[in-house]
């Protein structure tokens, strides 16, 4: 009887442990500390995708009959910071996207050198964590592309979009993603939708669109993107905007 | 057990739960009750339902609350297909957004923060389902307390049983041993049908999970559909849970709360 308990309880013991090991393991991958248990359930979350994502599968795109021709918004929809609107006037003549971190040639593109690289156009389903979503047409340079231009240096992690809007609380709009959510080939830098000019309030001239994740990773009016291997850097170091003040969760996959 | 063969005239109690049975039962209960919560207040956030792959303010819902700010205090309706009610009373409205007032919007609410709660929640409650499984196999109780035995799904015996709960009768005696047969449907269908259905459909509500299985959006016929029917089994079992909790004061609160807590159960003799 005491084998027959025992192997039982072998396997179950196997089991647990071999889950203990893939929750310590995804602790240990986190970007930032882990506090509590929410944060062990995200860090649960980002490994467990990362396993599911792992050959890179391509999200279902729609028939473009389907876009919502005014696309919804969530956030902040028209900067009030006067360097954005005074760029707005200009239709972002002046405007750049600067890449750099730890990266080999760090770069600085216009709008018309963006317009002018290879880029790429899907229809896609946007996910919003208030429980809204609606199919857009996104056309726009793939992430993995430039950063293949700067070339990413050993170490690198983490790429952060930082953004031209002043929040509520006086601090700027940021947002991040591990490099490789940012080299999935539908991860895009998005200057169109629609067919048109991506509007203000969609995030003029420049957004990202992190298809394999909801709503709020879209970084809006994206100015800057930094390659690096900590988040710790900026504002309160939780890795985004509404991680820092509201305990939204890092890993946005759901 | 103290069981002297005197017929049921004495009273007697045995163990009715066993200590997985009860521990399992109390952390499902709290994972459902924090769960139901936190998915209130992240509803609220969008308080309209769709069909199909997407849905938003100015795509049509099939079910909403809708604020109509035209007169001078704002009038709120529930609206599902073409019928509408006035719910001015138990709906508000924070930030042009409507919500359900019952409880009171309240100032320091966290929505990513709710959010994560909900995660963390659903992780405690897939890990008590896998444990509640083994159990009722290995000990058993799936065999013995929870399937219908032969006969007791007949039309008969459904009709009687029917009509026990609807005069709030109290099972005595040795028949309280045994679970009814529509609670054994109940919590089947809980276990079996609701649960998996709306960890399914949640999972369905995630971009990378759909990323990885697109199968999902097929089967539930889209995102909004997968959310619609998320909150479908949320209410239902909210509603099981209201049920449960009527029951266990018909059925006896002391005696059955008891068995819940320390097993032990009292076999009360029938009246004369």
């Amino acid at each position: 009887m005491a084998n027959k308990l025992n192997r039982r309880q072998l396997l179950h013991g196997m089991l647990l442990s071999g889950a203990a090991g893939g929750v310590a393991m995804a602790a240990a991958k986190y970007p930032s500390p882990i506090r509590n248990i929410y944060d062990l359930a995200d860090a649960i979350n980002y490994g467990l995708h990362d396993l599911l994502l792992s050959g890179q599968p391509l999200v279902r795109e729609y028939d473009r009959a389907n876009v919502a021709q005014i696309f919804p918004t969530s956030g902040v929809t028209s900067p009030r910071d006067e360097r954005y609107q005074r760029m707005l006037a200009n239709n972002f003549e002046d405007w750049t996207l600067k890449i750099e971190g730890l990266v080999d040639n760090p770069m600085e593109l216009s709008l018309s050198e963006l317009r002018a690289m290879n880029s790429q156009t899907q229809v896609t389903l946007h996910t919003c964590d208030e429980g809204w979503s609606a199919i857009g047409e996104w056309t726009g340079v793939p992430l993995w592309q430039l950063l293949q231009l700067v070339g990413v240096q050993p170490g690198a992690k983490y790429v952060i979009f930082h953004c031209m809007d002043t929040q509520g609380d006086g601090n700027l709009y940021y947002e991040s993603i591990d490099l490789f959510a940012a080299s999935h080939p539908q991860t895009i830098l998005a200057y169109g939708l629609n067919g048109n000019p991506v509007p203000e309030p969609n995030g003029a001239p420049l957004r990202l669109r992190i298809e394999t994740q909801i709503g709020y990773k879209h970084a809006k009016f994206v100015e800057r993107v930094e390659v690096t291997d900590t988040l710790a850097h900026v504002g309160a170091g939780r890795g985004g905007w509404w991680e820092d003040i509201d305990n939204a969760v890092w890993y946005a996959g759901l | 057990m103290q069981d002297k063969r005197q017929g049921t005239s004495e009273r007697k109690n045995y163990l009715r739960f066993p200590l997985p049975t009860r521990l399992l039962h109390w952390i499902a209960a709290g994972a459902i009750l924090t769960l139901l919560w936190s998915g209130f207040w992240i509803f609220n956030l969008h308080p309209r339902l769709y069909w199909g792959d997407s849905g938003y303010f100015g795509a049509p819902a099939i079910a909403e609350l809708a604020a109509d700010t035209s007169s001078e205090e704002t009038q709120m309706s529930l609206i599902i297909g073409d019928w509408s009610i006035d719910v001015t009373g138990i709906m508000g409205r924070v930030n042009r957004q409507p919500y359900v007032r019952i409880f009171n919007f309240p100032q320091d609410f966290e929505f990513g923060g709710t959010r994560a709660l909900h995660f963390t929640a659903a992780w405690i409650l897939v890990v008590c389902w896998i444990y509640y499984l083994r159990h009722l196999l290995n000990s058993g109780r799936l065999k013995n307390n929870w399937l219908p035995r032969r006969g007791e799904l007949s039309l008969r015996n459904l009709a009687t049983d029917f009509l026990n709960h609807l005069k709030l009768r109290r099972i005595r005696g040795e028949a309280a041993r045994e679970y009814n047969v529509l609670q054994k449907i109940s919590y089947l269908a809980v276990m079996f049908v609701l649960l998996p259905l709306i960890l399914l459909t949640g999972l369905t509500m995630s971009n990378s999970v759909t990323t990885a299985w697109p199968i999902l959006f097929d089967i539930f016929g889209g995102r909004q559909s997968a959310r619609t029917l998320h909150f479908v089994c949320a209410f239902l079992i909210l509603l099981f849970l209201l049920v449960h909790v009527i029951q266990l004061f018909i059925a006896g609160f002391i005696n059955h709360g008891r068995a819940m807590i320390t097993g032990r159960f009292e076999i009360v003799p029938e009246k004369e």
